[in-house]
């Protein structure tokens, strides 16, 4: 059963620090998702656990033995490549037996294998057909398939979803998750989507320039983002820009641009400093009134986006600063409307505060 | 800038019918979005209008004049795909401006142009940089000012931001959004992604199988689907099938087996006609009341999803049932296992007669096979 610690490791090519002191450790039939931008290195991270590629620096150690140099084909690992290439002229059964076949297996116990994994990613009745007869969809899903049909216990997975209509992605997303779990695999799981990361991970490891920014369970970095990259990449944020002007006991009062106060619980920082607030969209409302004060704060509607099950409402405050609110639909009493005077607010408690960054606020969420 | 008018527009591939007598008229200044399962025929229509695909049969009327035989040079369109190459020995500069600069325009006119497109997009600081220097965002972004810069008063995009990061492209959405408002221009924008043309889309076109199955505003496609297919593809939905065992005048009662018994508020179908009820797991609010009032089931799985928290609750004869419920700032409030009941008010739960062909192939999303 895999254990799998990566120590201290680093890949380079050329001057482009890829994978740069990357330390994790993944349990046994953990569900990983490496959460990041394009060219934040993800990929290069699962061809390094897969052996397609050597550290430059650091271990890589699966049950306890390092595998810098061993080769992928003698590790335990099924690797599932962003551009899977299916067999074009084996059927969607041959494609998936494949594996256990050249592994050893006789025909018939490869063949049951591959039908049993076939019914898991529901194509069990399209066994005979060939790869061009099915929707991309359904190819992703034999090559998922497959992938599990290998009897290797760690499956890394490289956007498993990406080829898929987005629709189709978010209820694959449910049953890739529960078809892991119920094999007793562990997966490293690589995307670029926040919320397909969030829904399938134990825990999300959120990877800028080759670096881990945060690693922790969905629940933990969605709430205590360990910085402001965190913050901005992983839901909806507003960030505020302020100074603080006041601390007691029970919080701080920051000042915004052009007089404007906010409240916050946060107490560790000192009169004077610069911060940015962050606060997340659906822990932000918006009311038509004129009554004003700390944490309420008067602007204007710009834009009134529907979004389904949310509408996001994007007001200007007076003193220029746009403050996005996410409200769900269900909860919607009139429609809200562009040009519209009216007050965005939120609870001390839903505020987190972090310190302003030399570089700016811009540079430092910046995600391309 | 270009009113739009479809008539009956047909095109087929051999045996194989790509677009099926689809019609629509659209305004001046409008922006519409394409959405559908891949192979419905999405990028076969804007690629007719286009000019590139001709039609088997039907009428492309631009502003009153026909369209049908003019080569797409001639049809005053831009259009951006989803993969855009830039000539890559070229600036961003000279990138939007190629298209003026060969249609012989003058160079103050073209200068102009694309200064104010390059400030709108905010790529004024880039204009020097070459395409290989640019992330994925900026070079979208480049195309699309080069495909503004001839001054087409109708834009097609087609699926502009697929390639590009989840969140990028939810910000891009915006941008090209206000871009095309604050130029006035028609735009028709295709996208597999129903939350992008929601947030988008002044009005939303559902295609299925070459066929306008619905067009309407995001809100009342969301709130009102007039089809199963639009209820199961723009936005989630669970489906119950029941019998409608009492009408009166506000709202019908719907028998679905297994003592589960809906209230709708939708009074068009007879006693005992058969139907399908719709419920988007966000309008479904669930307690831990066992024996209480309502459908009772347990909770079967439980995941976080940020701002929602989604629950899939296991209903004696009928299966999981999706509930969705808003952010709690600590987190998931049900565990798996909880027994739970669940309440839903009449006015979400949507009827609709049951499908002749059964409702699973109805929800269908994936066209091969």
């Amino acid at each position: 059963m895999p254990e799998i610690r990566l120590v201290e490791v680093s890949k380079r090519f050329g001057r482009i620090e890829a994978i740069d002191d990357f330390n994790l450790e993944i349990k046994n039939g953990e569900y990983i998702c490496v959460l990041g931008p394009t060219g934040s290195g993800k990929t290069t991270l699962l061809r390094l656990v897969a052996g397609l590629l050597q550290p430059d620096e650091g271990d890589i150690i699966m049950d306890g033995r390092v595998v810098n140099e061993l080769p992928a084909e003698e590790r335990d690992v099924a690797y599932m490549p962003q551009q899977y290439a299916l067999f074009p002229h084996m059927t969607v059964l041959d494609n998936v037996a494949f594996g256990p076949l050249s592994r050893g297996k006789d025909p018939a116990e490869a063949s049951r294998t591959a039908l049993d994994m076939l019914k898991l990613v529901r194509l069990h009745e399209r066994a005979d057909a060939y790869p061009n007869e099915l929707s991309g969809g359904m190819q992703q899903r034999v090559a998922l398939a497959r992938g599990l049909a290998s009897g290797a216990k760690l499956m890394l997975l490289d956007e498993p979803l990406g080829a898929l209509d987005a629709r189709l992605r978010v209820e694959l997303r449910y049953q890739l998750k529960s078809m892991v779990k119920s094999l007793g695999l562990t997966a490293i799981h690589v995307t670029h989507d926040q919320q397909e990361a969030m829904v399938v991970a134990d825990r999300i490891v959120v990877l800028r320039a080759g670096r881990s920014e945060q690693v922790g369970t969905p629940f933990h970095v969605y709430q205590r983002p360990d910085n402001l990259f965190v913050a901005n990449f992983v839901g909806d944020t507003n960030f505020l820009e302020g100074t603080i002007s006041k601390v007691d006991s029970a919080g701080a009062f920051v000042e915004l641009r052009r007089g404007l106060n906010v409240r916050v619980q946060e107490t560790s920082f000192l009169a004077g400093e610069r911060v940015v607030l962050v606060i997340r969209q659906e822990l932000t409302s918006v009311e038509a009134s004129d009554w004003e004060g700390v944490n309420t704060l008067p602007g204007t509607i710009q834009a009134v986006r529907f979004l389904g099950d949310f509408l996001r409402i994007e007001t200007r405050l007076t003193n220029g600063d746009d403050v996005g609110a996410k409200i769900p639909v269900a909860n919607i009493g009139t429609y809200p409307k562009v040009g519209g005077k009216v007050v965005v607010s939120f609870k001390p408690p839903h505020v987190n505060v972090y310190t302003t960054p030399p570089r700016g606020l811009t540079k430092e969420i910046e995600v391309a | 800038m270009t009113e739009v008018r479809v008539v009956n527009l047909t095109k087929r591939y051999g045996r194989i019918v790509a677009l099926d007598r689809v019609s629509i008229d659209i305004h001046d200044g409008e922006y519409v979005a394409i959405i559908g399962p891949s192979g419905c025929g999405k990028t076969t229509f804007i690629k007719c209008l286009a000019g590139i695909v001709a039609p088997t049969e039907g009428e492309i009327y631009f502003d009153g004049k026909l369209m049908n035989g003019l080569p797409p040079e001639e049809r005053g369109i831009g259009y951006v795909f989803q993969e855009i190459a830039l000539f890559p020995h070229m600036d961003v500069w000279d990138n939007v401006t190629y298209g003026p600069l060969v249609k012989g325009w003058p160079g103050d006119r073209t200068r102009r142009t694309t200064r104010e497109l390059l400030d709108l997009i905010k790529m004024t600081d880039w204009e020097d940089a070459h395409p290989q220097e640019l992330s994925g965002g900026a070079k979208q972004k480049t195309g699309v000012a080069r495909a503004l810069a001839s001054g087409s008063g109708l834009i097609f995009f087609d699926e502009p931001l697929g390639a590009l990061d989840a969140k990028v492209r939810v910000e891009l959405r915006y941008e090209i959004r206000n871009l095309v408002r604050d130029l006035g221009l028609t735009a028709i924008h295709i996208t597999h992604d129903q939350e992008e043309a929601l947030s988008i889309a002044d009005r939303v076109v559902v295609m299925k199988a070459g066929r306008f199955m619905e067009v309407g505003t995001p809100y009342e496609l969301y709130m009102r689907p007039r089809t199963i297919f639009t209820a199961n593809f723009v936005g989630e939905a669970n489906f119950l099938e029941g019998t409608v065992v009492k009408v009166s005048e506000k709202a019908s009662i719907v028998d679905c087996g297994g003592g589960v018994i809906l209230e709708s508020s939708e009074v068009s179908h007879g006693e005992g006609t058969r139907v399908v009820a719709a419920i988007r797991p966000e309008f479904v609010s669930m307690e831990k009341n066992p024996g209480g009032e309502g459908m009772s089931g347990f909770v079967e799985t439980v995941d976080f999803e940020g701002s929602t928290a989604h629950y899939e609750v296991t209903i004696r004869e009928h299966g999981l049932f999706a509930v969705r419920v808003p952010h709690i700032q600590r987190g998931p409030a049900f565990d798996v296992g909880d027994e739970v009941v669940l309440r839903m008010p009449p006015e979400s739960v949507l009827l609709y007669p049951y499908p002749e062909g059964g409702l699973h192939r109805e929800l269908d999303l994936e066209m091969k096979g």
